[in-house]
């Protein structure tokens, strides 16, 4: 039977290290997507990543299993990423990661290994993917989590409200006017025209 | 029936299934009537789909290691934090073991002596005001003028009538505006 997160947060607020590590394997993935696809830096979103699990591991003292132990978690790593967006606008700083992400290599080497695909449909997939990613990073702030959270991460919209610590309505807006944007700016690209699609 | 000005902002929401089954119903037959409604969340889900192509992302092999070993040194840390506060309280502790010593050993009227005493000094330190330091007799005082800016007047004037020579008495002419003017002598 699979222990629940919030049983675990329970063992782990009495130093249980072993509690701790299940939770960081369940979570670290997604967490680190999640992170990943909000800054698009593959290493400072592995540091952040980390610095969100150290924050719950902190934290556990003060716990409490009313709220549901993933939404703590996901408003836990939307705070850093906020901050980490605000304090690159700040610096108005362009990382090396930006522009050639950092993920790439990884990425290839999996694809690569599909032997279905040839050379170049890797490559095409590569750059679509690049521009994808490119195309969420110009999304506003609120915007773009709202979106990340319920596409990548498969949140409810009342989840999302308690993670971006708005109401559900401001979620449904902020949700409609992200896939609006999306749209717009991938129709400009010249991705994702076309008419065939089942309503 | 609805309008499409109501039924567009829904339209994420539909595709996302976040709504009530009645709403998703009457949308879905506004959406069999209305071409351009339908267009829209066409686009909305193609939308959906592109961004689902994206591959995720996996942490690297020393992710777990690391924090493990990051969250042990905080372990510790905490630990050492709460030896520290023991140790202070430890400190205290003996710092008042006579106190405690002495009210053990000679009992209540020990305790209510000691409890008196410091009851009175803080008392004492509560009431005690200093007396305000009286200036001379011909001087006007801070605590008797009203104003700063009166006291300083006074003590102008005073200056002032010091400074001007004394009137010469054998000349009827006045030597300074200021000087009282006798009757007699004008006469």
């Amino acid at each position: 039977m699979r222990t629940s997160d919030e049983e675990l947060m329970m063992k782990c607020r009495n130093g249980d290290m072993s509690a701790f590590e299940l939770i960081v394997m369940r979570y670290k993935d997604l967490i680190t997507n999640f992170i990943y696809r909000s800054i698009g830096d593959y290493h400072r979103a592995e540091d952040l990543a980390q610095e969100t699990f150290l924050r719950v591991f902190r934290g556990a003292n003060r716990y409490e299993p009313k709220c549901q132990f993933k939404n703590w978690l996901y408003l836990i790593a939307t705070n850093l990423c906020r901050n980490e967006i605000r304090d690159r606008k700040r610096r108005n700083t362009t990382y090396l990661d930006d522009l050639v992400p950092d993920s790439e290599e990884v990425s290839y080497f999996e694809l690569m290994q599909d032997v279905s695909q040839l050379p170049d449909e890797v490559y095409e997939k590569k750059e679509q993917q690049i521009i994808i990613q490119q195309t969420i990073n110009r999304l506003p702030e609120n915007q773009r989590l709202a979106l990340l959270l319920v596409s990548y991460q498969n949140l409810r919209y009342d989840e999302i409200a308690e993670v971006l610590e708005c109401s559900v309505s401001a979620v449904k807006s902020l949700i409609h006017r992200a896939r609006q944007n999306m749209k717009t700016l991938l129709i400009e690209i010249g991705i994702g025209e076309s008419s065939h699609a089942k309503v | 029936m609805l309008k499409c000005e109501n039924v567009q902002p829904q339209l994420s929401a539909y595709v996302d299934r976040e709504m009530p089954l009645w709403t998703i119903q009457l949308i879905q037959w506004h959406l069999k009537r209305c071409p351009s409604c339908a267009r829209e969340t066409m686009r909305l889900r193609q939308t959906n789909k592109i961004l689902h192509q994206l591959d995720p992302v996996k942490t690297s092999d020393n992710f777990l290691p690391d924090l493990m070993r990051r969250a042990a040194a905080i372990t510790v840390i905490e630990k050492e934090r709460v030896s520290a506060v023991r140790r202070i309280l430890r400190r205290l502790e003996s710092s008042f073991a006579w106190m405690l010593y002495s009210f053990r050993t000679r009992g209540r009227p020990y305790a209510v002596v000691t409890s008196l005493a410091v009851l009175a000094t803080v008392v004492s330190i509560t009431l005690y005001q200093p007396r305000l330091t009286l200036l001379s007799n011909d001087t006007v005082t801070l605590a008797q003028a009203p104003t700063d800016k009166q006291a300083l007047l006074v003590e102008f004037e005073i200056v002032s009538i010091n400074q001007f020579p004394k009137p010469h008495l054998s000349s009827n002419r006045r030597t300074s505006p200021l000087t009282p003017v006798d009757p007699h002598q004008a006469r």
